[in-house]
């Protein structure tokens, strides 16, 4: 292969750390919602310790729907995806590449700000770590499913309201049990059993997401 | 002379309306089709349906099983945040087959006076030249050895007559070379060989 599917990567790489301001806007999102919710609430640590998990996934779940716009939208609008339609490789490389630099741009900066995030709601180590697990475990199938969404909405001018409708109940399995994983090793229960669950989730995501993502491309490029 | 692609009874309605119905054409090596009508007669779309990406009500479309096709569709196909080299650099990803190479790089973009943009970011380029970068990026993309059905739809908006030129000099040679042209154009065209004409519309 000529140039690789790591030509793929730069490529989404460079367009994300370019734009700047769009790749900075969830993660400030999740900041804000974070930091400002132990203000609103009040500071008793046992109720922020019992909130914690909810409140910090709900804003990776919004925060990865604010992206989710984003990802396709360009290419679709100038014509590129057309072209990777009609390319010898085809979209998946290019939806892979897309799943992967999001993943390090918008998830591990989140799973980094979390002991920093702890800090408001007084939570343990362990607690820290357990919900990093469970972000880097939930989050790619959300960014999956994001950009489902976003195919799926491509040619709709405005379609953030539509992809929020269709996107977030796909949400709520990842999000309950993630939540719970957190929520019942505070407990002294094992987690386990949720991480798998987790997991399973994203394999499926992966082998089975990519195939409707592509379908979905194809059909809005008919629409355009 | 090889037939590159025969399409045949082809039918494409959207929403509503009839784009075209039951129309034929055949293509071989060396010819030139140009598609005429008025805007929103479905010359878009039957370079759409031709390269694949629309699929006709009616109808269906044989290609050579070895030619190739590049499409060159209304919209710049270009990323605006990387430079002129990066989007150049990028169409690599997209065809194994093509002639691709450094040199080439250098010799497309100073053949659409282009050299010194190389590396400018492409959202500073004014609509001509982002429209010269689309077409530097069309031609690194030619197949080194087959056949190629080029689908280029309004290849010569927004260019200069400098660059006009250079278009048709480049589909000249591609001709003369075994590829098979269709494309539209509001503007006049000239080539070497006789283009043959294809109206839309008026079977609607």
């Amino acid at each position: 292969m000529k140039s690789g599917c790591l030509v793929y990567v730069k490529r989404e790489w460079l367009l994300a750390v370019r734009d700047g301001a769009t790749l900075a806007q969830p993660l400030l999102f999740l900041l804000l919602l974070v930091v400002l919710f132990p203000l609103a609430v009040g500071s008793d640590p046992k109720m922020l310790n019992a909130i914690a998990a909810g409140v910090i996934w709900l804003a990776v779940m919004l925060a990865l729907l604010l992206a989710s716009d984003k990802s396709l939208k360009s290419d679709y609008a100038n014509g590129s995806l057309a072209q990777f339609v009609l390319s010898q490789r085809g979209l998946w490389p290019l939806i892979m590449a897309k799943c992967l630099v999001q993943w390090v741009v918008l998830i591990v900066p989140m799973v980094l700000a979390l002991p920093l995030l702890a800090l408001f709601y007084q939570l343990s180590t362990m607690h820290v770590m357990l919900m990093a697990a469970t972000v880097l475990l939930g989050a790619p199938t959300l960014l999956l499913l994001s950009m489902l969404g976003a195919a799926l909405t491509l040619p709709v001018s405005r379609g953030g309201l539509l992809l929020l409708l269709m996107i977030l109940p796909m949400y709520v399995p990842v999000l309950i049990f993630a939540v719970w994983a957190v929520n019942a090793a505070a407990q002294g229960f094992s987690a386990a059993g949720q991480l798998a669950i987790l997991a399973a989730l994203l394999l499926l995501s992966v082998v089975s997401l990519p195939f409707a993502i592509v379908a979905a491309i194809k059909l809005a490029l008919t629409q355009q | 002379m090889t037939r590159l692609l025969h399409a045949e009874q082809l039918t494409l309605i959207r929403g509503q309306r009839v784009l075209f119905r039951q129309l034929s054409l055949t293509l071989h090596a060396g010819q030139a089709i140009q598609l005429n009508g008025e805007n929103g007669a479905g010359k878009t779309s039957l370079c759409q349906l031709l390269a694949g990406l629309l699929h006709a009500n009616q109808g269906c479309i044989q290609w050579h099983p070895t030619a190739r096709l590049r499409y060159l569709g209304h919209q710049t196909t270009i990323q605006p945040m990387l430079t002129v080299a990066e989007n150049l650099h990028f169409n690599n990803i997209l065809f194994d087959d093509n002639t691709d190479s450094l040199a080439a790089h250098k010799q497309e973009l100073s053949a659409l006076n282009l050299a010194r943009f190389s590396d400018y970011p492409c959202s500073k380029l004014s609509a001509g030249q982002q429209r010269r970068v689309m077409l530097a990026r069309l031609w690194l993309s030619e197949p080194a050895h087959y056949p190629t059905i080029w689908l280029l739809d309004e290849p010569l908006t927004a260019l200069d007559k400098a660059s006009v030129a250079v278009v048709q000099q480049r589909l000249d040679a591609l001709l003369a070379a075994g590829d098979a042209v269709i494309f539209t154009s509001h503007q006049a065209l000239t080539l070497n060989c006789p283009i043959s004409q294809l109206s839309l519309g008026a079977r609607a």
